[in-house]
């Protein structure tokens, strides 16, 4: 039984790859949850993102799929834009109100 | 080979992913960042992804980390406000989490239910990947453009207003 682990461990699988997505998909949360800079909040989105595409093209690798492959390519496209319009709408609140602390932002909550 | 090729990419990666997310500093985060990055790559390599793989550090490592490199040194903001990390809630927190992650590895990997299919040998290559992507994906793409184009106008436009 544990030498079977160990053989399981040693020959890499799908799986391996699907606990690094996942692993890297929590880890963006965590600090989503835990860190108040805006930016860094940026930063995390984009841990999840990549998270996710390895579990993407892990799947697609898997199943000897393209489309997996093609997905995460707009996604990337997705997260470009994203960084874009998100930094200038972080400059912007920067202008107004001189902080990145995103607790101290509270003007659209009710 | 690949076994040990694989753990340490998955060593650097997530080390530098927590580095991510425990710096103090913003700018040791997005340095952090970078790693993390090209980590992912390496694993899109490792997963016969190539041209993932380098659109990865093009696009990632590349444009976007430079972009929130300007941001981070454009803008003199306090650090000293920036944290919110609870140490002792963390690390009870931490080990529930890599506990659960470590008993999900074990038992994801040991079931043995997935397994690589054989693939074609050009597979993940430019050409079979520009083939779908052209044919069967061209509006999505044509889409993907008009998306890129909206985003830099409304850049323009929120970043450069008076």
């Amino acid at each position: 039984m544990q030498a079977e682990v160990i053989q399981s461990l040693l020959v890499v699988g799908p799986s391996h790859f699907l606990v690094l997505g996942a692993t890297l998909f929590s880890l963006g949360v965590l600090g989503f949850l835990v860190r108040n800079n805006i930016i860094v909040l940026l930063m995390c989105i984009e841990l999840m993102i990549n998270g996710a595409g390895i579990t993407f093209i892990a799947f697609c690798r898997q199943m000897g799929s393209l489309e997996g492959q093609i997905f995460v390519l707009f996604v990337m496209v997705v997260a470009a834009v994203e960084i874009a319009v998100g930094l200038s709408i972080v400059v912007l609140v920067f202008k107004n109100r001189a902080t990145l602390n995103a607790d101290e932002m509270e003007v659209l909550k009710w | 080979m690949e076994q040990i090729l694989f753990y340490i990419a998955f060593t650097i990666t997530v080390v530098s992913a927590a580095s991510v997310v425990l710096q103090g500093r913003v700018m040791y985060s997005v340095l952090s960042l970078i790693v993390t990055l090209l980590g992912v790559a390496w694993i899109y390599a490792m997963l016969s992804a190539p041209f993932l793989a380098i659109v990865q550090v093009i696009l990632y490592a590349g444009a976007i980390v430079v972009l929130l490199l300007f941001a981070v040194m454009m803008l003199k903001f306090d650090e000293t406000v920036q944290r919110r990390l609870r140490p002792d809630l963390l690390g009870v927190i931490g080990a529930l989490v890599a506990l659960v992650f470590a008993g999900m590895f074990v038992s994801l990997v040991s079931c043995g239910c997935f397994e690589f299919a054989s693939i074609p040998a050009d597979y993940g290559s430019i050409k079979s990947i520009g083939s779908v992507l052209y044919t069967q994906y061209l509006i999505p793409l044509e889409l993907a453009s008009v998306l890129l184009l909206v985003a830099v106008v409304g850049a323009v436009m929120l970043a450069g207003r008076r």
